[in-house]
């Protein structure tokens, strides 16, 4: 894949190293690219055209929508986006993201390709902050009900990448049962999981902008 | 004796390598036993005292304690004569009833772990560099979520089965410290995963001494 390089690196090309400047254009390996997408060394017009999301991704926008394109304008080339919330999946790979979010939107390729393996991919809300810190009496009921045991970190539902499979189907739709009556989100993501078990990896919080501890 | 033991439902597994890994576990094992009604087996360098069931496990003999006991983590699903497994580091200390993972295993999640709280730019701290490198490169991004391998429950699934042996192929490119290869492992092979908080790992249910282990005999 070629990448725009936001800083000086040096890459070996036929065993030779060679110094690359800021504003070059290179091809690199789709892994190595992802990383510098990631880390802000590289960037690419769009993911589409880079190769970076598959063809049948999308991105499902919820709260301010306005807030949530100016954070995608950068992919909206190719990514098709809705901004209606249906929990069903409309694409092969959906991100859904909750408007408006300290995200980072250089690792959204990376979200759409851990989709490859698992059926879903979704940051922690917070590791010190768990369960039973959050949500009402109800909520916390219910899914103690389900969970066992609150002291338990949850799932940020404000950034979910999720594929369109058995898996990632069922757990949408027991998310979509779990938020009647629930004034939480993520209690109810919470227990759709629990109830669900899809092959689900979680995130650390940075990605949603929240510091290791 | 064998018959009795395939058959067993749950147990702790432990890994002792070394005069003051024998130490670390004699006082976790009490500890668990304080609180616990359990069976536990390990696999060790020596004997060690107790109820414990030693088990044969062949170790490559140019391999150091460290990288014995990385070896005999990463072949646990080989020999826990157990079908649901709680794995506790030899330096834990047990404050409450461990069940709960159990229960959650029994619900039909393959794995239950705690994240480590190395997270960020301490991912992979203690990691060799190339291990390090090798491990950002090939996920293709750097802010992965590490687990703390030192406690986690697991049950014989085919997926968790898939794990190990993704988790060793991984191991042996390195030989060193574990949670590179569990990194890219659980990037290659996807399981049930239900996440605990560090109450599990380093808190009020099980301490972690997170290798400050105790020289003088107990």
């Amino acid at each position: 894949m070629w990448v725009k390089l936001l800083s000086t690196q040096h890459i070996d090309i036929h065993g030779v190293r060679r110094t690359f400047h800021k504003g070059d254009w290179v091809e690199v390996g789709g892994q190595e690219g992802r990383r510098w997408i990631a880390n802000r060394q590289a960037e690419v017009p769009s993911m589409k055209s880079a190769g970076l999301i598959a063809k049948g991704a999308g991105a499902v926008i919820r709260g301010n929508i306005a807030n949530g394109m100016t954070m995608l304008l950068k992919y909206a080339e190719g990514l098709r986006i809705e901004s209606k919330m249906p929990f069903g999946l409309k694409f092969e790979q959906t991100m859904f993201l909750k408007a408006p979010l300290p995200a980072r939107p250089e690792l959204f390729p990376v979200g759409f390709h851990l989709l490859e393996t698992w059926e879903a991919a979704i940051p922690l809300y917070k590791y010190d902050e768990l369960a039973c810190h959050v949500g009402n009496g109800i909520d916390q009921g219910r899914t103690k009900e389900i969970v066992h045991d609150l002291r338990v970190p949850l799932y940020d539902s404000r950034l979910m990448f999720v594929r369109n499979c058995e898996g990632g189907r069922r757990l949408m739709r027991a998310w979509e049962d779990e938020r009647i009556n629930s004034a939480s989100e993520n209690h109810a993501l919470l227990r759709a999981v629990y109830r669900t078990k899809p092959l689900i990896l979680a995130l650390p919080t940075t990605w949603l902008g929240v510091g290791p501890r | 004796m064998a018959r009795c033991w395939t058959t067993l439902t749950r147990g702790i597994c432990y890994v002792v390598y070394g005069f003051k890994a024998r130490n670390e576990f004699q006082m976790s094992s009490r500890t668990l036993q304080h609180f616990n009604k359990i069976i536990t087996a390990l696999v060790a360098d020596d004997k060690v005292n107790g109820r414990t069931k030693r088990i044969r496990f062949t170790q490559p003999e140019h391999y150091t304690n460290i990288q014995k006991s990385r070896w005999a983590k990463v072949n646990l699903d080989q020999w826990s004569p157990f079908q649901q497994t709680l794995y506790l580091d030899a330096d834990t200390r047990i404050r409450g009833d461990v069940s709960l993972g159990f229960d959650i295993l029994n619900d039909g999640f393959d794995l239950v772990i705690c994240p480590s709280i190395q997270q960020a730019n301490n991912i992979l701290h203690h990691v060799g560099e190339d291990d390090k490198e090798h491990t950002l490169q090939s996920i293709g991004y750097d802010d992965a979520l590490q687990f703390q391998g030192g406690v986690f429950y697991f049950r014989k699934s085919r997926a968790m089965r898939a794990l190990f042996e993704t988790w060793r192929e991984e191991w042996l490119r390195f030989e060193n410290q574990d949670q590179g290869a569990l990194i890219r492992a659980l990037h290659r092979q996807s399981v049930k995963i239900w996440i605990l908080s560090n109450v599990w790992n380093g808190g009020a249910i099980i301490c972690h001494r997170h290798g400050q282990a105790v020289t003088r005999r107990v």
